[in-house]
């Protein structure tokens, strides 16, 4: 009988160990649907991008060749969600304050009205600057096109509230240009368990 | 096999404890929460406390007094237009009109923001909305 019993509490052991340590060892899967070249298994990789910043910089992969990101699509007068993937990234963004190897890209999908100015002054009335989050503009088809790189949608819809349709997901990228993660940005705990992933990200790095 | 029936019946009370509990368990701004949590949150946020200097916070705010949280019924109906000022013929930051919720879901709406987010503006029924909504100002800008 007692044997039985230490026999269990042993197996038990076991059990919340290898639970534990499991967690800390996970790996992020490369997301995304591979491309398939000469028999050769190609990840999905965000492809060359060449943007414009709130503080009329360029931003290129390179900006974020030695970081890790996360990618939004967003409007500055939007009346939907876009105040609340705004705040989740906020709450990323200052989690990890301090850290140059965290960064955030925010793609607008109204390029006639958000300027550069008015990009400007939505990052001011935000807090933050372009040293870790850059808003960026560019070619209304490269942003659309992009978005589909980012697994998102981004479309103009006249039928949709202020104009555009689009999805709320948060974009974790590596620095290999691989998406890692993504997260509902409008579900708090959601957005909490990116932020999981991008520690396992930086462990990675 | 007595000890067995014993246990069950308390069991059994303890769980109609619990229902009865819940079920009684008050909540006077039911609806009204729902509609902020549907209609109002991904901007002013579930806690209420907005989005840094582009959607203001609903804590102590002051349109949300006693004296002033019947012009609050105005910006549900009809929006906040707000010109940009880089470019005041374009708008920034709005807050979208919702000219279908009907008198009862605004004062729902306003009686659970009123009376949250360290607000204590009192109560307001629907049918004091009937002469405010007929005389709100309907203009592009707030001005009140
Ligand atoms: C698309 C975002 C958005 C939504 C949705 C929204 N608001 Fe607003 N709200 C704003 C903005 C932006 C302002 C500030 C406008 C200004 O003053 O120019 C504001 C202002 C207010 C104010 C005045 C606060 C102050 O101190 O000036 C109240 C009260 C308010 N909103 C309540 C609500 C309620 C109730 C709902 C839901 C029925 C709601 N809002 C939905 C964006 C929004």
């Amino acid at each position: 009988m007692r044997y039985i019993l230490y026999l269990s509490a042993a197996v038990l052991a076991v059990f919340i160990l290898k639970s534990c340590s499991s967690t800390d060892a996970r790996e992020l899967p490369v997301l995304g649907i591979p491309k398939i070249i000469d028999g050769d298994t190609i990840p999905h990789r965000i492809p060359d991008f060449t943007f414009m910043n709130q503080d009329s910089q360029l931003v290129t992969n390179e900006t974020f060749a030695n970081a890790v990101y996360v990618a939004d699509f967003f409007f500055t007068s939007c009346p939907t969600i876009c105040p609340k993937l705004t705040r989740s990234m906020l709450r990323i963004h200052d989690y990890f304050e301090g850290r140059e190897d965290v960064l955030f890209l925010s793609h607008t999908i109204d390029i006639r009205r958000d300027s550069i100015p008015r990009l400007k002054m939505y990052a001011e009335n935000l807090g933050v600057t372009s040293d870790r989050w850059h808003f960026v503009t560019g070619d209304m088809n490269d942003i659309y096109d992009i978005a589909e790189d980012y697994m998102s949608i981004a479309i103009e819809d006249p039928n949709a509230p202020g104009g555009f349709d689009h999805s709320g997901w948060l974009i974790l990228v590596d620095g290999n240009r691989h998406i890692r993660s993504f997260c509902d940005g409008t579900k708090d705990s959601d957005v909490d368990r990116l932020m999981e992933d991008i520690k396992i990200l930086l462990h990675e790095m | 096999m007595k000890c067995r029936a014993i246990f069950l019946l308390l069991s059994g009370i303890f769980a109609l404890l619990i229902s009865i509990n819940t079920a009684c368990e008050f909540n006077p701004h039911r609806q009204g929460q729902w509609l902020y949590e549907s209609h109002c949150a991904n901007c002013h946020m579930e806690d209420g406390t907005g989005l840094a200097n582009i959607i203001p916070s609903l804590h102590q705010s002051p349109l949300l007094r006693n004296e002033t949280i019947h012009q609050t019924a105005c910006l549900i109906r009809y929006g906040i237009r707000t010109p940009d000022p880089l470019n005041p013929e374009e708008e920034i930051y709005p807050m979208p009109p919702i000219p279908d919720l009907s008198k009862t879901e605004i004062s729902n709406i306003l009686n659970y923001i009123g009376n949250h987010f360290d607000n204590r503006a009192g109560y307001i029924n629907p049918v004091e909305l009937n002469s405010i909504l007929s005389q709100c100002p309907n203009a592009t800008e707030r001005k009140w």
